[in-house]
C-alpha cells in the first residue's frame, strides 16, 4: 500500500529557529517522482518588513489594530443602541 | 436589465477574462502554471486571497443578514487578524522554505505518505463539494431576480471561469481576482452612495444611522456568551481564530495564493493586508445592508423579497390578512421613524423615548407578519424554513438603482462568483496532480506531461463544478447544509498542521490516528450535540492534538524506534 512506503534518504533533516530537536524528513532526492526538495533555511531569505523594521513589531501593530477595531465597534454599538 | 446594464455587465466580464489571460502569458511549465513561478507581488496576492474568500453569497447574503439581524455578523471576522499573524509567523516561512506546491505535500516531508494522502482526500472532498455550490448559490438568486434560467446562469459563469483558469493557470486566476476585487469595491461603493441618494430629502445620513441603531441594526458587538449563538464576540475571537487558522493555513485554495509570492516577506504582507482590510470591508458590506433597511423605512417593501414565493402565496385566502397587517405596520413604522428622527434632531429626549417605543413595536409587528408570510410559503408547498434573506439586496438593486448601476452590481455578483470558484478549481487541480497523480499514479514523467495533466485536471474540476451546480436544484435544503459541512473537515486538518509545526516529537502514525479521531469527534458534535458549527474547528483541532500527543508520549519507545529507523 502506498501509505506503507518510506521515502528514501529519510535522514535528511530540517531545523526551525527556536524549536526543539530536528526531525527526520524525506529528502527530495528520493526518486524522480518525488515532489520538490526540502532546502535549508538559508535558501529562502527572510527579508525584513518594509516598515517597523521587524516582523514582531508588525504583528504587534496588527494585534493592536484589531483591539482598536473591536473597541471601536463596541463603542459604535453603544453609541447607537 | 436594460441595454446599458448589459453593456456594463458584458464589458466587465470580457475585460476580466482578457486581462487575466494577458497577464498569464508564459505559464508553460508546471511551476509557472501552478505557482506563477513564485513571481507575484504582495498586492496581487492580497487581493486574490480576499477575492477567493469572498464569494457572491458573501455580498448577497451578508447585506440581507444585516437587514434582518443587524451588523453582528462582523464579529465572525474578529479572529481573522489573530489567525493571519499566527500563519505569517509559522506556516508562511515553512511552506516557502520547503518549496512545496501544496500544503499537504509538506505533511509528507514532515510526517509520511499516508498523512499527506488523508489530508489531500479530506481537502478534495470538502472543497469539491463547495466548488459546485459557489457557482450554484448565486445562480439561483440571479435567476429568481432577473428571470434567467438557472442553467444559463451557471453555464455562463462556469464557462467563463473554466476558460481563463484552464488557459492561464494561477497567474490568470490571481490577476483576474485583482480586477474582480476592483469591480466589487466600485460596485459596493456606488450601491452605498445610491442608498443615501434615494433616502427622502428630510432624512440625512446622520438620521439614517440613528434610525438603524434605534431598530437594533448597528449591533456590531454583542458580549453575551452562548455556545449556540454563532455571532458574538467570544465565538468570533475564539471560534473564528480556529476557523481562519484552518482556512488560511490548511486550505489549498488559500495557501496556493500566498505560495506564489516572490519572497516570504511578500507572502506575509499579502496576508497582513487581509488582516487589516477584511474587518472594515465586512463592516462596510453590512453597513450597506442596514442602510437598505433604512431605505425601506420610507419606501413600501414587498411582504417577501422573493417574487416566486410571493406569487405562490398571493392566491391563498390568508394572504389578504397578512398583506393588510403588513401595510398597516409599515405605515406605523414610517410615521414613527419620521417622528423619532425629528425628536432626535430637536434634542427632545421625552419625545424620542416615546417614539422609539412605537418604532420598535411597529418593527416587531413587521417581523411577526413576515414570519406569518414565510409560514404561508411552507403551507403552499414552498421550501421548509423559507427565508428571503438572500433576495433583499438584489431586489433593492433591480428595483431602485438607475440604469447602468444595475449592470455594475450584477457584474459584482458575477465577479465574486468567478473569483471564488476559479481559486477553488485551480487548487483542486493542483492537489489532484501534485498530491495524487504525480505522487501515486504517474511518477517521473516530464514537466510537459504534468502541465498537460494540470490543464486537464482544471478542466475536469471546472466541468464538475458546473455539472454539480446544474444538479443543485435537486439538493434542496442540502445547499445550506453544505456550507456547514465544510467546517466538518477543517478542524482535523488544522490539528495536523499544528502538530507538524509545533511538536517535533510527533510522528506520522500518531498524527494520522489523531486526524481520524478528530474527524470522529467533529462528526459526533455535529450529529449528537447542539454546539454551533463555528466551534467544530476548535474541537477537531484539540482532539487531533490530544490523541496524537497521547500516542506519542504513551508509547515513547515506539516513537523512538521509528525515529532511529534507518532509511529504507
Amino acid at each position: 500500500m502506498f501509505w506503507d512506503e518510506k521515502p528514501k534518504n529519510a535522514s535528511a533533516a530540517i531545523t526551525f529557529p527556536g524549536r526543539g530537536p530536528p526531525f527526520p524528513i524525506p529528502a527530495s532526492a528520493a526518486g524522480p517522482c518525488y515532489t520538490p526538495s526540502m532546502t535549508g533555511p538559508g535558501d529562502v531569505p527572510d527579508d525584513p518588513p518594509p516598515f517597523l523594521r521587524t516582523w514582531r513589531r508588525v504583528y504587534a501593530a496588527v494585534l493592536i489594530y484589531l483591539a482598536a477595531l473591536v473597541a471601536g465597534s463596541y463603542l459604535f454599538t453603544r453609541a447607537y443602541r | 436589465m436594460r441595454p446599458l446594464d448589459w453593456v456594463v455587465l458584458v464589458a466587465s466580464l470580457v475585460s476580466i477574462i482578457a486581462y487575466g489571460l494577458y497577464r498569464s502569458r508564459g505559464s508553460n511549465t508546471v511551476d509557472r502554471y501552478l505557482l506563477a513561478g513564485k513571481s507575484m507581488p504582495w498586492y496581487a496576492m492580497a487581493l486574490s486571497i480576499m477575492a477567493t474568500q469572498a464569494s457572491a453569497v458573501t455580498f448577497i447574503s451578508t447585506t440581507g443578514q444585516s437587514y434582518i439581524d443587524g451588523m453582528r455578523f462582523v464579529q465572525f471576522y474578529f479572529g481573522l487578524p489573530i489567525a493571519m499573524v499566527a500563519i505569517c509567523a509559522t506556516a508562511v516561512p515553512i511552506f516557502h522554505r520547503t518549496k512545496v506546491y501544496t500544503a499537504y505535500e509538506y505533511l509528507e516531508q514532515r510526517f509520511d505518505a499516508k498523512t499527506r494522502a488523508l489530508a489531500s482526500i479530506i481537502f478534495l472532498c470538502q472543497r469539491g463539494l463547495s466548488a459546485g455550490i459557489t457557482i450554484y448559490a448565486p445562480a439561483i438568486v440571479l435567476s429568481a431576480i432577473l428571470g434567467w434560467p438557472e442553467r444559463a446562469t451557471t453555464l455562463l459563469m462556469g464557462a467563463t471561469v473554466v476558460t481563463y483558469t484552464v488557459l492561464g493557470g494561477i497567474k490568470a486566476v490571481t490577476w483576474s481576482d485583482v480586477q474582480q476585487m476592483g469591480i466589487i469595491f466600485l460596485g459596493l461603493l456606488v450601491a452605498l452612495i445610491m442608498v443615501f441618494v434615494l433616502l427622502p430629502a428630510s432624512v440625512s445620513p446622520r438620521d439614517a444611522i440613528f434610525l438603524a441603531g434605534a431598530a437594533g441594526r448597528l449591533n456590531a458587538v454583542t458580549t453575551h456568551f452562548d455556545w449556540n449563538d454563532r455571532y458574538n464576540i467570544w465565538s468570533g475571537l475564539l471560534g473564528g481564530t480556529f476557523l481562519f487558522l484552518s482556512y488560511f493555513g490548511c486550505d489549498q485554495s488559500q495557501v496556493q495564493r500566498y505560495l506564489t509570492g516572490r519572497s516570504v516577506a511578500e507572502s506575509r504582507l499579502s496576508l497582513l493586508f487581509n488582516a487589516v482590510a477584511k474587518i472594515p470591508m465586512q463592516f462596510f458590506v453590512l453597513f450597506i445592508g442596514t442602510m437598505v433597511f433604512v431605505f425601506y423605512l420610507f419606501v413600501q417593501p414587498p411582504v417577501l423579497f422573493e417574487r416566486a414565493e410571493l406569487a405562490r402565496i398571493q392566491p391563498l385566502p390568508e394572504y389578504a390578512a397578512v398583506k393588510s397587517d403588513f401595510d398597516r405596520a409599515i405605515e406605523q413604522r414610517r410615521h414613527a421613524a419620521l417622528a423619532l428622527a425629528a425628536a432626535h434632531r430637536a434634542g427632545d429626549t421625552t419625545a424620542e423615548r416615546r417614539d422609539e417605543v412605537g418604532y420598535r413595536a411597529a418593527q416587531h409587528d413587521i417581523d411577526t407578519v413576515r414570519a406569518r408570510a414565510s409560514k404561508l410559503v411552507e403551507q403552499a408547498g414552498g421550501p421548509a424554513g423559507f427565508s428571503d434573506t438572500n433576495y433583499i439586496f438584489l431586489s433593492f438593486v433591480t428595483r431602485y438603482l438607475p440604469v447602468g448601476i444595475v449592470g455594475l452590481v450584477i457584474a459584482v455578483i458575477f465577479a465574486a462568483t468567478m473569483s471564488a470558484s476559479s481559486g477553488e478549481i485551480n487548487s483542486l487541480a493542483t492537489v489532484t496532480i501534485v498530491d495524487i497523480y504525480r505522487r501515486h499514479i504517474r511518477r517521473g514523467r516530464s514537466d510537459h506531461h504534468y502541465l498537460t495533466a494540470s490543464r486537464w485536471a482544471t478542466l475536469f474540476w471546472g466541468a464538475y463544478a458546473v455539472a454539480f451546480a446544474g444538479w443543485g436544484n435537486r439538493l434542496g435544503p442540502l445547499i445550506i447544509a453544505v456550507n456547514v459541512v465544510g467546517s466538518l473537515f477543517y478542524g482535523s486538518l488544522l490539528g495536523c498542521f499544528v502538530l507538524a509545526f509545533a511538536f517535533p516529537r510527533v510522528r506520522g502514525s500518531a498524527a494520522f490516528a489523531g486526524m481520524l479521531a478528530g474527524e470522529a469527534a467533529i462528526f459526533w458534535a455535529f450529529l449528537f450535540s447542539h454546539i454551533g458549527w463555528l466551534w467544530y474547528n476548535a474541537i477537531g483541532c484539540l482532539v487531533v492534538m490530544a490523541v496524537a500527543l497521547a500516542i506519542t508520549y504513551a508509547w515513547p519507545a515506539a516513537s523512538a524506534t521509528a525515529e532511529r529507523q534507518p532509511a529504507q
